[in-house]
């Protein structure tokens, strides 16, 4: 009774919810009609921008509920492939709950025993929880693989088909938000975020197919989205723990925004070369050190602009919280 | 507080995520024990594992069954026959199932593990177990949270438990894993004689039930001389009657039939006979149709068919489309309205018949000149009367004695020379059975197959076989007496009224086995009446408490019996004075029919429990104590 109860409370909120993430994107829509379709232009106006900050937070409540609505449905369904999809989206919400952790652990003050800040904690937590998670995945493979071994009859019902519909209306309506936001203040994080959502849509769909399969009396069909949802999610944990070992190694920051540093700096017309830029990723900070020749007679205020335009320049650029360092190293007359 | 929140958050989504795994593992190994689920499930009417239950199956929900097997019980009037005290326990708690062990077929067709499980049997009327859903051949696995591996253990947890107390139960139906709660009630006062009854030589009563369960004997709504619908299951009360008819007995089809008559698949409904003058032979119908389409509606099979005829009204043409060797026709019928007129209710003596063959089990003979009018036939009718069902496959099939085989595989079989000839040819064959006023096919699979066409395990068939051929023959009557009752067939009586519905009040009966006149020739007269649960005398003798029963009337004077229909009974007290019956065994009886039996001059033997068959025995051997205080 009360689980009944809980199920009609959840499916209510995913479809206020679904209203609500429909609604705001027909208002999008409406405002970039009236910005003549410049979508690629910078922002166009303060609604996308309180847009792309609820984007977030519209992730991860479209998250909780889907984990809810699957894990339930999933049970009560008897549908494996479900559950492993509630899963999926576990990780998917542990992603973006490790991002928050790691803003709000690089926010704490540097001390005397941390002097460059906390921001590789962030990488530590994400090992540990994608190691763990790719624990479950591997189990979610192992016992999907099992069950069509052994020839196991998976009989889900209707409701979890339900389930696997709502996550797609739901992921591809976050996609959208997503995407849009993230065009409209040109962020690419978050369209990569978008992208994510859109892969969850294959991935829910692939569950419908298997619902649908084993309730036509495919019993293998299930058990077999199950298995491809798992090896999603290992792809997810790989990914995540990679980044983070290569972070905590102080792997260099994306070559392509390294080059185009490189080339805005060189416009400049007063420095005489560049000898070096490099970046590191410190949680949710960018770090950048920027060596620059400058000729060996200018004067300290003139390299004190100098430092100031290198750092508009990247910023530019860069649409992330970054730390930057110039230092000027005097050139040589040739 | 915020710190804790992100601390709290991801652990919350990884114990969530953990319990999920757990849930997903579970999901899997839920379902181990279950088998592919046949198109059309295997029901457990096809297994002859059945000869092998004990006679009284401890029950369940109720202190009266266990106390069966007790020999404290007072109880037992020979022949393991038993007359129950209509006594019981209120306020225990009742569940309303009769279990027994898994038969070997079921185990084997749903694939359970050894020692897994019981067989729900019976259920009673209106029980907790009835409300909740279950059904009879569901295989309970779990009771309570216990796996359940005998049907005692089910009893011992019953009793263990409250009134209104709430139990789950997992059970394996056709392959499936199903979860229900049932919220225990308490024991009614008459739950022991429903329950006892039905327990009783479940054998017989399934050979029935396979006649109907496989719709081998479905022809209600299109048949008219039924007037009405046969029920489906005899624990169930008959639907009403209606009037509709179109004159034609019709039949689901099965895997034998789809290969003798050569059809692209088993959908639709065959017909098996028309009745002469009826709308059906205006219209053309012909024996061997399939019936594909009613007006525009595709037909699936007979119960669908049945509620489309039922809905329409009498005068309205429809178009029928049939299937006739492989072409389809179009034909327009105009339904009528059933004015059979109401037949004669005829005791059935012996016919004269000699045994001249056995086939599939059966014993069969030539039907003389003058057993087709003995056997309530049209007059003329040739064909091989089926003396004795003894074995299987026959017990299995449906089979019963007194049918008449008029023809096999469409080659009709006016002798016994024919009927060797077409049996020898065939390893399957369908069988055009005349059974009183009905045309049917019974299905015979080639050996080792069921009538769906399913393989059934060779090695274990025949294990099977054998025990069952080995069992003690427990009808003690027919034992004695030879063949005493060729088969009467169910005559209907047109139904004057419908049953008024049965009043039931408590604490009004009781049976005291220390005193009363003594039954039999000395104290009863030769005719009398016996409530069964199907119109069989290897059925199960019955009550009229919760359902109309089929009341068999016996002769004792030349041997002979009749059946009425419950659709067809009317007045019970006056069925009884005009047929001029002196005594019913049953198994219940409501106070009310009681008091106006008993007004007649009618005996009333209540309590007894078995088949009709052992009741006439002991009806005649003076073995049964009347109800006194009536």
């Amino acid at each position: 009774m009360i689980l009944k109860f809980f199920a009609v409370v959840l499916i209510a909120a995913i479809i206020m919810f679904a209203a609500f993430l429909y609604r705001g994107a027909t208002k999008l829509e409406e405002e970039k009609k009236a910005a003549n379709g410049n979508i690629n232009g910078s922002c166009s106006g303060a609604a996308c921008e309180k847009c792309a900050q609820r984007v977030g937070l519209v992730n991860i409540i479209g998250n909780i509920l889907m984990i809810c609505i699957k894990g339930y449905m999933g049970v009560a369904g008897r549908s494996k492939g479900l559950i492993a999809d509630a899963i999926h989206s576990s990780a998917d919400l542990l992603a973006t709950i490790i991002m928050i952790i790691g803003m709000k652990i690089s926010d704490k003050k540097v001390d005397a025993q941390y002097p460059y800040g906390y921001g590789k904690a962030e990488y530590i937590v994400s090992i540990c929880i994608y190691l763990f998670l790719f624990f479950i995945g591997s189990f979610i493979i192992y016992n999907g693989v099992l069950t069509i071994v052994e020839g196991r009859v998976v009989n889900p019902c209707l409701s979890a088909a339900w389930g696997a519909i709502f996550s797609i209306v739901i992921n591809e309506l976050m996609f959208r938000q997503s995407i849009c936001a993230g065009k409209h203040i040109n962020s690419p994080s978050m369209q990569a975020k978008a992208w994510e959502s859109r892969s969850d849509v294959y991935s829910s769909f692939a569950v419908l197919i298997g619902i649908i399969g084993a309730k036509m009396g495919f019993h293998f069909m299930d058990p077999l989205a199950a298995i491809i949802v798992g090896v999603i999610i290992l792809k997810i944990c790989i990914e995540q723990v990679r980044d983070a070992v290569l972070n905590l190694m102080d792997k260099s920051y994306d070559e392509d925004y390294i080059e185009d540093i490189n080339r805005s700096l060189e416009t400049m017309g007063n420095i005489a070369g560049i000898k070096k830029v490099i970046a590191r990723e410190l949680g949710p900070i960018l770090e950048f050190e920027i060596n620059l020749y400058v000729p060996h007679d200018i004067s300290v205020k003139i390299g004190e602009t100098i430092k100031k335009e290198a750092c508009d320049i990247v910023t530019a650029i860069v649409d992330r919280k970054s730390t930057i360092k110039v230092r000027l190293f005097a050139k040589q007359c040739s | 507080m915020n710190k804790t929140l992100t601390i709290l958050a991801p652990i919350s989504v990884l114990v969530f995520v953990v319990i999920l795994a757990v849930m997903y593992g579970w999901v899997g190994s839920m379902d181990t024990t279950g088998g592919e689920t046949p198109e059309r499930p295997e029901r457990p009417d096809l297994n002859t594992a059945h000869h092998l239950q004990p006679a009284f199956p401890a029950g369940v929900g109720n202190g009266q069954i266990q106390l069966i097997n007790k020999p404290t019980f007072p109880a037992g009037v020979g022949n393991g026959q038993i007359q129950l005290i209509n006594q019981t326990i209120p306020g225990s708690p009742y569940f309303g199932v009769a279990l027994v062990e898994v038969p070997g077929a079921v185990k084997q067709a749903l694939k359970l593990p050894p020692e897994t499980g019981v067989y729900v049997k019976s259920i009673s009327v209106a029980s907790p177990a009835e409300n909740a859903g279950l059904k009879i051949g569901d295989v309970i696995i779990k009771f309570d949270g216990t796996t359940i591996t005998t049907h005692e253990q089910v009893g011992q947890i019953i009793q263990a438990r409250k009134v209104g107390d709430v139990v789950k139960l997992v059970v394996n139906r056709n392959g499936t894993k199903k979860s229900f709660h049932v919220k225990l009630e308490s024991t009614p006062q008459n739950a022991l004689n429903t329950v006892a009854a039905v327990q009783q030589n479940f054998a017989q009563t399934r050979q029935n039930g396979a006649a109907q369960q496989n719709g081998t004997a479905q022809q209600n709504g299109a048949a008219p001389q039924n007037n009405g619908a046969a029920p489906d299951n005899p624990f169930q009360p008959p639907p009403v009657t209606n009037k509709i008819w179109m004159g034609a007995d019709i039949q689901d089809i099965d895997a034998v039939m789809q290969l003798q008559f050569s059809l692209p698949d088993t959908r639709g409904v065959i017909v098996s006979h028309v009745t002469p003058n009826s709308p059906a032979m205006t219209a053309g119908l012909a024996t061997g149709d399939v019936i594909k389409r009613f007006n525009d509606a595709r037909v699936r099979d007979v119960n669908q068919l049945q509620s489309m005829i039922l809905k329409a009204q009498p005068g309205q043409q429809v178009q029928l489309v049939v299937l006739r060797k492989g072409k389809q026709l179009t034909l327009a019928l105009v339904l009528g309205e059933n004015t059979g007129a109401p037949g004669k209710i005829p005791f059935i003596g012996p016919a004269d018949i000699a045994i001249e063959g056995t086939w599939i089990g059966m014993d069969v003979g030539e039907l003389a000149g003058n057993g087709a009018a003995d056997l309530g036939l049209p007059a003329g009718t040739r064909g091989i009367v089926v003396n004795d069902v003894e074995s299987p496959p026959a017990t299995m099939l449906g089979f019963t004695t007194g049918d008449v085989i008029v023809a096999i595989n469409g080659e009709p079989t006016p002798d016994m020379k024919h009927f060797e000839s077409a049996t020898q040819k065939q390893t399957s064959a369908v069988v055009d059975v005349i059974r009183g006023n009905r045309h049917f096919f019974i299905s015979v699979p080639p050996p080792g197959f069921t009538q769906h066409g399913t393989a059934i395990n060779q090695t274990l068939d025949k294990t099977l076989k054998t025990v069952a051929m080995n069992q003690p023959v427990t009808q003690p009557y027919s034992q004695q007496a030879g063949q005493p009752y060729a088969a009467g067939q169910p005559q209907y009586q047109q139904a004057m009224q419908p049953c008024p519905p049965v009043q039931y009040q408590t604490g009004q009966l009781q049976t005291p086995l220390q005193s009363g006149v003594q039954s039999g020739q000395g104290a009863a007269g030769k005719r009398f009446g016996i409530f069964a649960s199907t119109p069989d005398l290897n059925s199960t003798v019955y009550g009229n408490r919760h359902q109309t029963p089929y009341l068999i009337m016996v002769d004792l004077s030349n041997n002979s019996f009749a059946v009425i229909d419950p659709a067809n009974l009317g007045n019970m007290a006056d069925t009884f004075s005009k047929n001029n019956l002196s005594a019913l065994v049953c198994s219940d009886v409501s106070s009310q029919l009681a008091t106006d039996l008993s007004s007649r001059g009618v005996t009333i033997y209540s309590g007894v429990v078995g088949t009709p068959d052992t009741a006439i025995g002991l009806y005649e051997s003076g073995a049964l104590r009347p109800a006194r205080g009536l």
